[in-house]
């Protein structure tokens, strides 16, 4: 393999990337804890903050691979920047605004934006072209992991920061917060001249392929379009399981500390599983994982639904379902890395996960549109348990290996 | 896997310590969502201390 030289050290490119993903991770993963406080200030419906969230995670995906496209071709710096200051922008906008357009535009379009630059695609785009394929799977597995940690993390912290000091100054700390996602670039900064000479060559030993062109192979993929339709998948469960689940169990007439001890588990194990995840793709055939991640899904929301609903049963499965809740991000993007290199793993992740968000929002809104039209969530459990196995299927197939197309491409 | 020294993995010593370290991070999270103010009031009187 013809590499390049790795310019950032592997500590201080893990070290940055964890506390970025930390802090965008968990500060998106706290905004449901605001429902309640900015609509009973402003006097807005539920669903007038919904539809905040809904566009922020629509806006979220469909920027992704556009982001990841300048990422990929001015390298990561510039882009985190961005989303710290969109990010904070944002927040503040969030705090102080009591119109709706504006809280969508905000809340919805600005904070939406802010997360492309700074999540997932972005980071792994840098730790791709900076660390060898053997390493790659346990690397994403860290980053992965600390975004997880965000999530577990924030959900208290915020919650203490909105009693302690109210709602709109516990956004304008979070946006102080975000601020530090700037600084922290630094750490993942790379010379022009190693950005320009990664990617293609070390993985293909083909003249690179440009934005379009990789774009255009992407697409015409058969197994890339099967890891696309998988994340759809996971988007759905994790979206339906993440909002509705407190309301399955109340309606289940189940004590709400039982809802928050399964949001715990969740969390804790989701660090431990994204973990675990990332470090196995080093050994094992990362698309075995992913079937195996999506199947277990499946068997657990199974057990869930067949057996009584008890303290248990609920901590059991949320346990469970932690240890599969993340767990799909570190092979995923590592099959993108390995089936079409690292040159634009930014863009190409970041339309993967765009799939992931039409999954997510899809998961929200049908679980309810069902609820109202048959007054349970029956249909959405099975609707999600069908696609868990669906999913593993697409999975099996796919080949990790490089296509024999990448090898024969001319300047 | 890369020749450079940069990118070696934690040395066998440092690996239990990061553990460690990561155990006693998740416990603390954990415990705030079980019982928040307890935690709260511990981070306070350690804040005290340094």
């Amino acid at each position: 393999m013809n590499q390049p030289r790795p310019t950032l050290p592997l500590g201080q490119m893990l070290l940055c990337g964890a506390l970025i993903v930390t802090l965008s991770m968990g500060i998106r993963h706290s905004f449901g804890l605001w429902l309640q406080p900015i609509t009973l200030a402003h006097g807005w419906s539920r669903e007038d903050y919904s539809v905040a969230m809904a566009v922020q995670n629509l806006v979220w995906g469909a920027a992704g691979p556009l982001v990841g496209w300048w990422a990929d071709r001015s390298g990561a710096f510039r882009v985190l920047w961005l989303g710290a200051l969109l990010y904070a922008l944002g927040l503040v906008g969030m705090a102080t605004t009591s119109q709706h357009l504006p809280f969508v535009l905000t809340c919805g379009v600005v904070i939406g934006l802010a997360q492309a630059c700074s999540t997932y695609a972005v980071i792994y785009g840098v730790v791709g072209r900076n660390i060898s394929a053997a390493q790659r799977s346990w690397a994403m597995g860290i980053t992965a992991a600390a975004g997880s940690f965000g999530q577990f993390l924030m959900v208290p912290l915020a919650s203490t920061l909105i009693h302690g000091i109210g709602w709109s100054p516990a956004l304008i700390s979070l946006s102080m917060a975000a601020l530090l996602i700037g600084p922290l670039a630094f750490g993942l900064r790379e010379s022009a001249r190693h950005h320009a000479a990664s990617g293609g060559p070390s993985v293909t030993d083909a003249a690179p392929l440009g934005a379009g062109a990789a774009l255009k192979e992407a697409l015409g993929h058969r197994d890339y379009l099967l890891l696309t339709a998988g994340y759809f998948v996971c988007g759905f469960q994790l979206a339906f399981i993440g909002v509705h689940l407190p309301s399955y169990l109340k309606d289940h007439q189940l004590d709400p500390g039982v809802a928050t001890t399964a949001l715990a588990l969740i969390g804790l194990f989701n660090v431990l599983g994204t973990y675990a995840a990332g470090s196995l793709g080093q050994r094992l055939r990362k698309t075995w994982i992913l079937s195996f991640i999506y199947a277990m899904r499946g068997v657990a929301m199974l057990a869930f639904i067949a057996m009584p609903l008890t303290p248990i049963s609920v901590a059991v499965f949320a346990a469970t379902m932690g240890a599969l809740w993340l767990s799909t991000v570190p092979p995923t993007n590592a099959v993108v890395a390995q089936m079409l290199g690292v040159r634009h793993l930014s863009m190409l992740g970041g339309l993967v996960f765009f799939s992931h968000q039409i999954g997510s929002f899809m998961g929200v809104w049908l679980a309810g549109r069902l609820y109202d039209a048959t007054g349970s969530y029956q249909v959405v459990w099975w609707l999600a348990i069908v696609l868990a196995f669906a999913a593993a299927a697409l999975n099996l197939p796919i080949r990790e290996h490089l296509q024999p197309a990448r090898r024969v491409v001319t300047a | 896997m890369s020749a450079d020294p940069s990118h070696r993995r934690p040395a066998p010593l440092l690996r239990p310590l990061i553990w460690l370290a990561a155990a006693v991070a998740l416990a603390l999270v954990f415990g705030w969502y079980l019982s928040p103010h307890f935690i709260v009031e511990m981070a306070g009187r350690f804040w005290s201390c340094i």
